[in-house]
């Protein structure tokens, strides 16, 4: 064996709370676990299927006709909107990937507990890692969402490089309410299940399957609504695809989600940081 | 490191345990399942909190377990890579120590098929191969001895000693008792969550063995 050589870090309790500064670099030094992690949680999705990966594919496209079927054609919610199909799929593809993040943000705590019980990473990479991870899978929807506009007589416009910093704030918003969500699922699971709820519910107050300015007349309603940040995303890819109007309350809402969700919901999340390992 | 007790919803693991591990030391922490060894260990990875006491370390000790990350549906390949980057690599390091990881493993033949496909031998070859593949200045050991075949446990009896080179503290969790004797500087007993011996392997290991009855010491004597 070596001579002892005098370890010089200061003596230090191992389970401390990490002051944030700390913290943001230990996340930041985990980046490439991240991006890895979150590239493999991918591939290991449809592996076992016949069809493998093309299911990342199909499956916006089956859920994209089901919503037509059901809404477009038997219930016709379209009302008033003039190209209806690239419509709805902005709508349940970006809400569904908004949705995605928060609830598996939810649970990222409790699926990684091996993970949290071997490794002293901070906590918050959990629910990031759901973000990426649902940020790249996110390419196949977006995919077909591009396609059925383009197909269904939506010309280019550079409006629609205005996506990239959308999507950008969708996913700081989403990750900071994932946050917000995995710490207290983690005290009372139950949320878990009041989430899935929430979310079923704020499918149809998110204007999802029509148009929010067609069925909300009363002007306060709709200042209300406005502030609705699944609302706030999905109206803003609206308006950069198929040039749907965006009020300024509404632009405003969405910026205040971006800059607090994750901000708060990180801080707060942190402060509980040393909770996360127990049973 | 002072007294420590982990308490959460009525299980106290671990009470009233106090020692303190100079540099250079290679202790071995010993006791019967359930005596508390685990949470101990964790504890001192900063992975448990404590209900009261207090552990103080320096540096950042790395808890050698990275079963939990690894993900059957994956390549052998894969996972090594995801194991070393949640050991806190960066992708450049993990590359470079690739190769080596594998070839101790003894999988290149192997390192492209999913890990589901691997036998438990397998599996616990790879996990020791990246879990040991860091140097850390506190290296804490749980349990990962006892895997493989003769061959490899040898190998990787050589590979803990070699760690110590770099490591400035190892700490051992094990039921390998030989392993103790033949590695440690130091041996520390632990039953029901209490201290019961410290010292010199051999005093404690014989105070333990009197204990149990000499059951342990026999089932690894070839290695």
């Amino acid at each position: 064996m070596s001579g002892p050589e005098r370890l010089d870090a200061p003596l230090a309790d191992p389970s401390r709370r990490r002051p944030v500064v700390e913290d943001l670099r230990r996340i930041w030094a985990r980046r490439d676990f991240l991006l890895f992690a979150a590239g493999s949680d991918l591939r290991a999705q449809e592996m076992d299927t016949v069809l493998g990966n093309t299911w990342h594919l199909l499956n916006p496209v089956l859920q994209i006709l089901v919503y037509f079927l059901v809404f477009g054609l038997i219930l016709g919610t379209d009302r008033g909107v003039p190209n209806f199909l690239p419509f709805l799929a902005i709508g349940i593809f970006t809400f569904s990937y908004m949705r995605k993040v928060i609830i598996g943000g939810a649970k990222s705590l409790h699926k990684n507990r091996g993970l949290i019980h071997s490794i002293s990473a901070p906590r918050a990479i959990f629910p990031i890692a759901v973000m990426l991870t649902e940020a790249a899978a996110f390419a196949f929807p977006f995919l077909v969402m591009l396609f059925v506009a383009v197909v269904t007589g939506e010309s280019l416009a550079w409006r629609w490089l205005m996506m990239i910093p959308i999507f950008v704030a969708q996913s700081l918003f989403a990750v900071g309410l994932g946050f917000i969500a995995a710490r207290i699922t983690f005290y009372f699971r139950d949320f878990e299940n009041i989430l899935d709820f929430l979310f079923r519910m704020a499918f149809y107050f998110s204007g999802v399957l029509f148009f929010v300015d067609k069925f909300v007349k009363d002007p306060t309603a709709r200042r209300i609504a406005d502030l609705n940040p699944l609302l706030d995303f999905i109206s803003l890819y609206r308006w950069a695809v198929l040039g749907f109007p965006v009020g300024t309350r509404l632009i405003v809402s969405a910026l205040a989600w971006t800059l607090i969700a994750p901000v708060a919901g990180y801080l707060w999340f942190q402060r509980r940081e040393r909770d996360y390992g127990r049973e | 490191m002072r007294r420590r007790s982990r308490e959460f919803t009525q299980v106290r693991a671990v009470t009233d345990v106090s020692f303190k591990v100079k540099t250079g030391e290679v202790v071995g922490l010993i006791g019967s399942n359930g005596s508390g060894k685990s949470t101990l260990l964790s504890a001192i990875a900063g992975l448990q909190p404590l209900a009261s006491g207090s552990i103080r370390v320096r540096g950042e000790p790395t808890l050698l377990g990275v079963g939990a990350v690894l993900d059957a549906q994956l390549s052998g390949a894969r996972n090594v890579m995801l194991g070393c980057l949640a050991l806190g690599m960066s992708r450049s390091e993990a590359n470079e120590r690739f190769d080596d990881i594998v070839e101790f493993a003894g999988l290149r033949a192997a390192i492209d098929r999913p890990m589901r496909t691997y036998s438990s031998g397998m599996r616990s070859r790879l996990h020791f191969s990246i879990a040991t593949s860091v140097d850390p200045d506190i290296l804490l050991v749980d349990e990962v001895l006892a895997v493989g075949d003769r061959d490899f446990r040898r190998r990787s009896l050589k590979r803990i000693t070699d760690l110590q080179g770099s490591a400035k503290v190892v700490v051992l969790v094990t039921h390998g008792l030989h392993q103790v004797r033949k590695v440690c500087s130091r041996a520390i007993w632990i039953e029901e969550g209490r201290l019961m011996a410290d010292g010199p392997p051999d005093d404690v290991l014989d105070q333990y063995v009197a204990f149990t009855g000499g059951a342990d010491e026999s089932l690894d004597r070839d290695d």
